[in-house]
């Protein structure tokens, strides 16, 4: 009987050029068949990451299920069942993807799911005292990595009037951190976030193992006050940074932050310290690295800032910092488009403005846009020293910024730092931006047509992660290139679904990166090139040393 | 370089070839080196005992900080106190003493002492300060079937210091622990992963669980109140998700600007809780849908950002009610900021006059004669956005000219509450004949012609006693408001020792009086566009110039 439904469908599916799908669902570990589990096989726009339909079923007592009449394309099969978390494919794509083509049947496919278990057990302070509402974040422990499950709502975990957690996780291995919020300093000074069991630098935090059904109970993290990371054996002393701030207004009392790469992948506020009366700092136990230093100050409406200084410790401490504060300067500049006259009206009004990539805290976030005037002058309004983004706004069709220069230096418009002192930008809109388009063409040389289908492109010399370009009936276009040499690949992320390495974000794109043509992109030129998508055997993934 | 068609890649794994881009940031705060307070001065001290308020029992480790206020300004200084309850504070300088005290487990506490003053090097002995404990509740959250869900959210209704919300573990309990003594709602939101309805060809049918109060209610009010008392459990809270049907509501946004793009958003009446839900998907071509929507009331909106120099927008507001069908070809029509101009009517004479103001000619003039005579006082109108439709809008200001009319600039669609500055009430306002009682002037489908505000000026005054079972009560708050969800807002006051109260300057019209404990009086303001309070409430009818008297029972809130 059932075989002579499944031949109906099937038939009924040809006919109407949809497809079916049958799927069991298993436990993973005792891979006995899995009931009432709730399964989306769900497809969407690639282009905009939107969901746009979605089929359902719920497994049957033998974990079995069937969904007819999909429509072809591009699927992730998505199960969910209270008890259960589903299981990560290697790779790239979280989820089992299936590409259904007109009248395909699957038979054969399994979809894992394992029982969650949890992490649980309790925050304490340095009396032993339960702490109440800090936060639990559990971040991936070598050898997993990070991801964000795109299917997952965040849920919120803080520890309770006793000072306890419980946390559902998937199987894997983590590191455990508490941050105690509006929680009493002790004698000690102020709490810190902790890594378990008790530690604020990742260095020194101890990893939990969650197998499969097995839960992790009584984990005690014991929060701790800042403290520099202990040197291991074979490594350098602590080193010291210290200086003087000058600039200091009557009366008050500024503070020297550090920032540092130590604890995370980008720049993060890693160290405060205030600076006595007559003005001088020190920030003793530092070990060797890249730090970046500033002054700053604020009461009320008046806020002063330093130049940030980047330090480098190898093996001699840093003494004699001057950090002078000081309040925020306006930006003088003027701006010209290749082929217009300035003084002459221009076609559209255009504004300029300045965006903050340092992390927060550090110069002006962003500064308000200031309007370029008739004769090309611009002033922007307020900005404090630190690394910049510069934004031209609203930038005409093949129009791109050609060169930016401060009092003087060409700098990088993506990433400029900015002093105090009289500083003057001048701007060079070209019109002439430069193009690429083409095919991109499938494995067997016809034009590819894969959904999941994107060029790749490193427009620096230091750019890791490329920008992703999406692919629309097998053409690709990249517009407003500045002339230079850049370097690209088409890649269908259908071939990638299973490497195992591809968890790795920037060891991926280092293989990438090496696959990668270099192409030259003259100024004005619409250049036109078809990409072959790279093979799966031409990638080599490096493990991370 | 800045090249608008490629994007930096994405976070999302559905598009993107490379796992998480991004690590997610550490959540530590930038640790501060400790700063020792500067040199106390003084050599007074207090000490004392900090107790359990239920139990008595000693607190240990409470943290008890002593605020002094001298001459040289304010300083702080604390101690935790020992395994007895006790603690000593030391090196005080003399002056004001305020205590703040608290410890995991119960509310936080700031104390006052009769004698507040610590004199020169006096040391002060034997205070006593307590400390409530916090109660939790715990329970399960189970839908249709009584089956566990895992991974709801369950909050306290209603912003509530000291709580966090609790999410249900793979057997669907939940406890909600810190809860100062009191009467609390408790709601439950199964978050469903945000889908379009699914196609199901197998015979079974997707169900959508609601956000529920406790126990299975659709509705704020609706839903049961839990008591916890100070120190106290409660458990066996179970919060039964109302199955409802898989509702979709799509439509389109027109008029929207070159190179901007629309947002849309549901807001849901206060009755169900005020939630925003945000559109699933916006197309270019301005369709949207928003899925999986709970029963009950909303208002649509959809709104442009700010580019460059092109300000954002927002489009008329369009009131729906989700009961079980997917609602379609919802129309957002994007408004460009108008104009609109008014004439103000007067109801009395009164309202008429100019407001003026005594200017005194040098200090300490006492005869009249040699003032200057008054000098009238500029008339402005405001415009005050209600609801929740709208993003980023501040008050509107307009000048009333000479020849009695005024100019409102650039407002968006919605309603404004129309308020005066100087003595007079808004009657009603008419729109081209068509004329409404109260002060709203309803904007909600963008610029409008010949509207005329009539003001007046002849108030009334609503007085009486407030009583309880033993007679006429002093202390107790009391308060009066207009029915509907824009009428009047609520004024208050408290009944002085011999039980009276009064309200002086109310405008005419209908309204509900009630005087009763702080909770009552919430749950009635808050529920004043339904009947549910009808029979708790008085409800008068207030005439110009006229008096009124009505004597108020001290009502308490119920497990409602």
């Amino acid at each position: 009987m059932k075989s002579l439904v499944a031949l109906l469908s099937l038939t009924a599916s040809l006919a109407a050029q949809t497809a079916i799908v049958e799927c069991v669902v298993v436990n993973q570990t005792t891979r006995q068949p899995l009931s009432d589990v709730h399964i989306r096989v769900l497809t969407g726009d690639v282009a905009t990451v939107s969901v746009e339909r979605v089929y359902g079923a719920i497994s049957d007592r033998a974990g079995h299920f069937s969904i007819s009449g999909i429509r072809p394309g591009l699927y992730l099969i998505v199960p969910e069942r209270t008890g259960y978390v589903f299981v990560r494919t290697p790779g790239p794509i979280p989820a089992p993807v299936l590409a259904l083509k007109p009248g395909q049947h699957i038979t054969d496919q399994q979809v894992e799911m394992t029982p969650i278990s949890f992490v649980s057990g309790h925050v304490v302070d340095d009396s032993g005292d339960p702490v109440p509402r800090a936060s639990l974040q559990l971040r991936a422990a070598p050898p997993d990595t990070d991801f964000v499950n795109p299917f997952a709502v965040p849920l919120p975990n803080y520890t309770d009037d006793h000072g306890e957690f419980h946390v559902v996780v998937s199987p894997g291995n983590y590191y455990v951190q508490a941050t105690p919020r509006n929680y009493q300093p002790s004698s000690a000074g102020p709490y810190v976030a902790t890594y378990y069991p008790s530690s604020a630098n990742l260095s020194e935090a101890s990893p939990v193992q969650v197998t499969p059904g097995r839960d992790v109970t009584s984990i005690e993290i014991r929060l701790t006050h800042f403290r520099p990371p202990t040197p291991g054996a074979g490594t350098a002393q602590p080193l010291s940074v210290s200086g003087l701030v000058t600039g200091i207004p009557d009366g008050a009392r500024p503070t020297v932050m550090l920032l540092s790469r130590t604890n995370s992948v980008q720049m993060q506020p890693y160290r405060g310290a205030a600076v006595n009366p007559e003005g001088k700092f020190n920030l003793p136990g530092m070990p060797p690295g890249t730090y970046r230093v500033y002054a700053q100050f604020g009461q009320g409406k008046m806020r002063l800032q330093s130049q940030p200084l980047d330090v480098q410790l190898t093996a001699a401490d840093a003494g004699n910092l001057q950090l002078r504060l000081a309040p925020a300067e306006d930006l003088t500049g003027s701006l010209e488009v290749a082929g217009e006259t300035p003084g002459a009206a221009p076609a559209r009004k255009l504004s300029v403005k300045l965006e903050s990539i340092e992390p927060s805290g550090l110069g002006t976030p962003e500064t308000t846009p200031a309007e370029v005037a008739k004769d090309g002058t611009f002033r922007i309004p307020a900005v404090f020293p630190g690394r910049y983004r510069l934004r031209v706004e609203p930038l005409p069709d093949g129009a791109f910024i050609r060169s930016v220069t401060l009092d003087g230096a060409p700098v990088d418009d993506a990433a400029f730092e900015f002093s105090p002192g009289a500083a003057r930008l001048k701007i060079a809109i070209s019109r002439n931006a430069g193009q690429l388009s083409g095919n991109v063409l499938g494995h067997d040389g016809a034009p590819l047509t894969s959904p999941l289908a994107a060029v790749f492109v490193w427009k620096n010399a230091n750019q890791i992660q490329p920008e992703h370009n999406p692919v629309a009936n097998s053409q690709y276009a990249l517009k407003e290139l500045r002339p230079g040499k850049y370097r690209v690949l088409a890649v269908d992320a259908f071939d990638f679904t299973n490497l195992a390495g591809a968890n790795d974000p920037d060891q991926f794109a280092k293989a990438l990166l090496t696959a990668a043509e270099e192409i030259e992109i003259k100024e004005g030129v619409r250049m036109v090139k078809n990409l072959k998508v790279v093979a799966k055997e031409d990638i080599h993934v490096q493990p991370k040393q | 370089m800045s090249s608008p068609n490629s994007k930096p890649l994405p976070r999302m794994l559905l598009l993107s070839l490379l796992a998480a881009a991004a690590l997610p940031p550490i959540q530590a705060q930038p640790p501060q080196q400790f700063q020792p307070q500067a040199p106390p001065t003084g050599n007074g001290s207090v000490s004392g005992t900090v107790t359990n308020s239920v139990t008595g029992a000693p607190v240990l480790h409470a943290h008890v900080i002593v605020m002094v206020m001298g001459n040289r300004g304010m300083r702080s200084f604390n101690a935790d106190t020992n395994a007895q309850g006790g603690f000593t504070v030391e090196k005080l300088p003399p002056g004001r003493l305020a205590f703040t005290v608290d410890r995991a487990g119960f509310v936080a506490s700031s104390q006052l002492l009769a004698n507040a003053d610590l004199r020169p090097d006096e040391k002060r002995e034997g205070l006593k300060l307590t400390l409530a404990p916090t109660g939790g509740i715990s329970g399960r959250v189970l839908n249709a079937e009584g089956a566990g869900v895992q991974g709801a959210i369950v909050s306290l209704d209603g912003a509530t210091v000291g709580t966090d919300p609790a999410t249900t573990d793979e057997k669907g309990q939940f406890r909600i622990s810190g809860i100062p003594p009191g009467k609390y709602r408790l709601s439950a939101n199964p978050n469903a992963m945000p889908f379009p309805p699914e196609i199901r060809t197998d015979g079974t049918h997707e169900t959508h669980d609601a956000r529920t109060y406790y126990p299975d209610a659709l509705t704020v009010s609706a839903g049961l109140r839990v008591e916890v008392a100070a120190g106290t459990e409660v458990s066996g809270i179970d919060i039964r998700l109302v199955r409802t049907p898989v509702v979709t509501l799509s439509g389109r946004v027109v008029d929207i600007p070159a190179g901007s793009k629309a947002s849309v958003r549901a807001v849901s009446s206060v009755a169900t809780g005020g939630t925003v839900k945000t559109a699933n998907i916006v197309k270019a071509d301005g369709s949207f849908q928003i899925w999986q929507l709970d029963p009950g009331k909303y208002t649509v909106v959809a709104t442009t950002q700010n580019q460059g120099s092109v300000r954002g927008l927002q489009s008329a507001p369009v009131d729906i009610e989700v009961q079980g069908q997917d609602i379609g070809n919802v129309e957002l029509r994007m408004v460009q900021p108008f104009d609109v101009s008014a004439r103000l009517g007067f109801d009395d004479a009164k309202a008429r006059e100019r407001p003026t103001m005594q200017v005194r000619q040098g200090p300490q003039q006492m005869a009249p004669a040699q003032n200057a005579p008054p000098q009238p006082q500029p008339r402005r109108i405001a415009l005050l956005p209600q609801g929740q439709t709208f993003v980023g809008m501040n008050m509107q200001q307009a000048d009333v000219g000479d020849d009695e009319s005024f100019t409102a600039e650039k407002l968006q669609p919605g309603r404004y509450r129309v308020a005066p500055s100087w003595g007079v009430y808004v009657k009603s306002v008419s729109i081209g004949g068509m004329e409404t009682e109260g002060d709203i002037l309803d904007l909600r489908n963008g610029p409008v012609g010949d509207v005329t505000v009539t003001l007046g000026a002849l108030t009334g005054e609503v007085s009486g006693v407030v009583t309880d079972s033993s007679g006429p009560a002093a202390g107790v708050n009391v308060v009066i408001f207009g029915e509907g969800t824009f009428g009047r807002p609520p004024m208050g006051a408290t009944s002085a020792a011999d039980g009276t109260y009064k309200f002086a300057a109310i405008p005419p019209g209908k309204y509900r009086l009630l005087a009763g404990d702080n909770d009552i009086l919430t749950q009635a303001t808050r529920g004043r566009d339904t009947d549910e309070y009808a029979d708790t409430v008085e409800t008068i009818n207030v005439l110009p110039d006229a008096k009124i008297t009505k004597t108020l029972v001290k009502r308490t809130s119920g497990a409602r």
